[in-house]
């Protein structure tokens, strides 16, 4: 039997959508309960009215005046405390939209009552988000998540206490382990961009300083409790190192580094991706790099290890390149062939300029001494994280271009959405701001219209959503709010958020979120987990032993001829 | 019977006084001081921390007119009248010992309306039960729903007040001196007791302090004294109450149970900016009245069902 809470209020108004429940004296009911009603409907019979706990309040009944609290407490005016809750309805079933009577009985759900309430019966398959305020679990539905009704994540909340990365992650190893996903989630990849410390580097170590408790949530949402299986880094090179050695301190194994040829470099039109600086599409010279990029691809001569020949002039590093190109562009002869005609000298002068600061950060990236990787991606392990956060700003929006690109036109080639790729990308309202156009931005929002059907999924994050381009915000199914700036909260890309739910986010503490999914009319709160996988080196365990692979069988030994007819006895 | 329900608002013409006894009081004034003796008498110290204050709120609901249609009394008009009383308890727990701590709570109440009228409407009037007042004079009607709460008090009173250190009844005692610890509480003076100098203690009395006891025989026999709140002013007869003990007690009793009220009731005066009739309408008495009013229901509504049982 439900446990009755109280009765609905005569003396505010109930509607359909919200009403208000007297508590009884000696029931409660805090923010985020699931309570539900019931009324009799001429000719339909029981329509159960349910909902969640959005505001609560309680008062002296009997007080008039604000001093009389002080004789109530001195015990010389009688009064009584009366407290009240205010539901936000969730669900009416069937679907009569008549308000409750007030007075009539209004119970805590519990069981199925919580799972009609918050459309959790409906959900052919449940992924665990944690827990809401009264200890229950909270799911979402995947249909949201992978294409099938709708996709892509959008997480808001300032740094460092909304721990939005966290969340991220915490989804993705909810979605791989939970087995909503079913058999596909074992070709489910995960590619995320690390873009602050090296939080993210160690997915697939086990955390060592989480107790029996929290593992006993993860057991409670019925997953098993641990590190991602299959991880692997792409760090980039260290700066200045011939081998290409990855730049990452916090581990030694199951890492890579990225970095692309001078030929690919060219062959595949990257030079764009320097520029992608929202401030660089602005300016005259797009059309130099267009053109230069062009003159590249049809200039350039693969050779060894990557380098190119230009011109007949062999360039082994990104300097070599910039070199020449400056060169080129600086002569009278050769600067129309190379920028173009009817182009002001002001504005390829603009474009040199760039071009040698771009130097300075990208030259570790694009190298003419290393052999080639072909695609960045692995394509072996689940999850791949790619560390940018060694990396100056230009660089970091080179990397995160190319690699989308490259993903999106791998999926776009398989021409099937699955297995679905997710992607996780902090700091959106950088790669994809309200204002203005850049490569990186044309290929999110590309990912966020179309990435539903190719199964790209953007689990994007971002301080402020308010800055991050309107399309890519909403088409966006599930939106997910931390603790917001207070300025922030009131902007109406938050309008999915109730009133008092702007209050809240002002004050929810780490490890509460706001997840607004397309099913329920109001937002849940949810507390999750705290990671069972090592989120900085104090915390990890021993490194899995799949990752030890990647130091001694890296490069499989049988593996050495190139062409497998061609057998040398 | 044909019944008519006045059109005007019910609590026009509502006279709460009942008609005054004009026989001269007889005053004894040598309980607790010889006459020449008498002075203001200061507190004690300390006093009882149980309070339990009895209230009742009246409220005509309805005016109505019965026409008298039987064969004999053809065209015979009655008045009635539609009134809601009700009475309810605070028991003031100073100390606190319930747990959370110092309370004042409404630890009983009771509702009763009625129809009072000479005779009988014979109709079925809803919530308001018959009750027979022999003479149709609008005085009397009142005088009789007065008297039913009364004695609602009086029942109300007798479930709480074994409970408590003091009693304090709202209004004259008659006929509730039974009750232990108990003193009637009068807000208001509509004569003056006391003659030349014993009048002219009343006046110097300062806040917190009493008058000696003495006794009255003004219509039926109680101890009494004055009392006087603190408020804003303390000259003339400002704040002051008076309160009756029964007359079954001892005189020592009477002057323990003055001494107790003077210790008692000057913390429970209201403050003027609250409540009109201050210092003299005690904090938990108006809290209590402001919940009894609202228990009494909707006037209009009640209007409303009164009109309805009158047609039907």
């Amino acid at each position: 039997m439900s446990e009755s809470v109280g009765r609905v209020l005569g003396t505010e108004d109930a509607t359909p959508l919200s009403f208000w429940v007297g508590v009884g004296p000696e029931a409660y009911a805090q923010l985020d309960d699931v309570l539900t009603t019931e009324r009799q409907v001429p000719g339909v019979g029981a329509v159960r009215i349910s909902g969640v706990v959005t505001a609560v309040r309680s008062r002296h009944e009997g007080a008039q005046f604000d001093s009389d609290v002080f004789d109530i407490a001195g015990g010389l005016l009688p009064a009584q405390v009366q407290e009240a809750a205010e539901v936000t309805v969730t669900r009416v079933e069937p679907e009569v939209f008549v308000p409750p009577r007030p007075g009539a009985e209004v119970q805590r759900a519990s069981g199925e009552d919580r799972d009609r309430a918050l459309y959790f019966d409906g959900m052919a398959r449940q992924v665990p988000l944690g827990f809401s305020r009264d200890g229950q679990p909270v799911f979402l539905n995947p249909d949201f998540l992978d294409g099938t009704r709708g996709a892509h994540v959008s997480i808001s909340g300032i740094s460092g206490v909304a721990t939005k990365t966290s969340f991220a992650t915490w989804l993705l190893y909810s979605l791989l382990h939970s087995g909503a996903l079913g058999a596909e989630a074992a070709n489910t990849k995960a590619l995320i961009f690390n873009v602050k410390g090296e939080d993210l580097l160690l997915l697939d170590h086990d955390n060592t300083k989480i107790d029996e408790a929290v593992r006993d949530t993860y057991r409670r949402l019925g997953m098993e409790p641990g590190a991602f299986k299959s991880v692997e880094v792409l760090a980039p090179p260290r700066e200045g190192d011939a081998n290409g050695i990855p730049d990452v301190a916090c581990r030694s194994t199951g890492v890579d580094a990225f970095y692309w040829t001078l030929a690919e470099f060219c062959q595949l039109n990257l030079l764009p991706f320097v520029f992608a600086d929202g401030d660089d599409d602005r300016q005259q010279y797009t059309m130099v790099v267009h053109q230069v990029a062009a003159r590249l691809r049809k200039e350039a001569r693969p050779k060894d290890n990557g380098a190119v020949a230009v011109d007949g002039r062999l360039l082994t590093s990104y300097r070599d390149l910039v070199d020449l190109v400056c060169e080129r562009l600086s002569d009278d002869e050769t600067r129309t062939e190379w920028a173009g005609s009817a182009i002001g000298l002001g504005t390829v002068n603009a474009f040199i300029r760039r071009l040698i600061a771009s130097g300075r950060d990208i030259g570790r990236l694009i190298r003419g001494d290393l052999p080639p990787k072909g695609a960045v991606l692995s394509s072996e392990a689940q999850v791949t994280v790619v560390d940018l956060h060694n990396l100056p700003d230009r660089a970091q929006r080179f990397v995160v271009g190319v690699v989308l690109r490259s993903e999106f036109e791998r999926k776009e080639k398989a021409g099937t959405a699955r297995p679905l790729q997710f992607v996780v990308l902090d700091e959106l309202n950088k790669y994809a701001p309200r204002e203005g156009t850049s490569p990186i931005k044309d290929i999110l929002l590309d990912i966020a219209e179309r990435g539903r059907s190719l199964g790209v999924i953007l689990i994007g994050a971002q301080q402020t959503a308010s800055e991050v381009e309107r399309r890519i915000a909403s088409n966006s199914a599930i939106r997910v709010v931390g603790r917001l700036d207070a300025a922030e909260a009131t902007r109406p890309e938050y309008g999915f958020l109730t009133q008092a739910q702007r209050m809240r986010v002002l004050m929810a503490k780490p490890g509460t979120m706001f997840v607004a999914q397309p099913e329920l009319p109001v937002p849940l709160v949810v507390n999750f987990p705290f990671p069972a996988w090592a989120t900085r080196p104090a915390e990890a365990g021993s490194a899995p032993a799949a990752t030890a692979r990647s130091v001694t069988a890296r490069v499989d030994p049988f593996d050495l001829a190139e062409d497998e007819d061609d057998i040398p006895f | 019977m044909q019944i008519t329900v006045d059109a005007w608002d019910p609590s026009f013409a509502d006279n709460p006084e009942s008609p005054s006894r004009s026989d001269r009081a007889v005053v004894r004034a040598d309980i607790e001081l010889e006459p020449a003796d008498w002075r203001p008498v200061d507190a004690p110290a300390a006093g009882p921390r149980r309070i339990a204050v009895v209230d009742g709120v009246r409220r005509i609901d309805a005016r109505v007119e019965l026409l008298d249609d039987t064969p004999e009394h053809r065209g015979e008009r009655w008045p009635g009248v539609c009134v809601s009383w009700a009475a309810g308890a605070v028991v003031c727990d100073l100390d606190g010992r319930s747990s959370s701590g110092a309370e004042a709570a409404v630890v009983d109440f009771a509702v009763e309306r009625g129809l009072f009228a000479a005779v009988d409407p014979g109709a079925d009037f809803g919530r308001y039960p018959y009750r027979k007042v022999e003479s149709a004079d609008p005085g009397e009607l009142i005088a009789g729903a007065q008297t039913a709460m009364a004695e609602l008090e009086a029942k109300v009173a007798s479930t709480c007040a074994a409970d408590a250190e003091l009693s304090v009844l709202d209004g004259p005692l008659r006929g509730r001196t039974r009750l232990p610890h108990s003193v009637g509480y009068i807000k208001s003076h509509h004569r003056s007791y006391l003659q030349g100098e014993l009048n002219a203690v009343v006046e110097r009395l300062a806040p917190g302090q009493r008058t000696p006891v003495f006794h009255l025989m003004s219509g039926w026999p109680r101890y009494t004294w004055y009392l006087r709140l603190p408020g804003t002013s303390s000259r003339g007869w400002a704040g002051v109450a008076r309160l009756e003990a029964a007359d079954d007690l001892t005189e020592e009793a009477a002057i323990a149970l003055a001494d107790a009220t003077a210790a008692a009731l000057p913390p429970l005066g209201s403050a003027a900016h609250k409540d009109a009739r201050a210092p003299q309408n005690l904090t938990p008495i108006a809290g209590l009245e402001r919940r009894l009013k609202r228990m009494l229901g909707d006037p209009r509504l009640l209007l409303r069902s009164v009109r309805a049982a009158s047609q039907g």
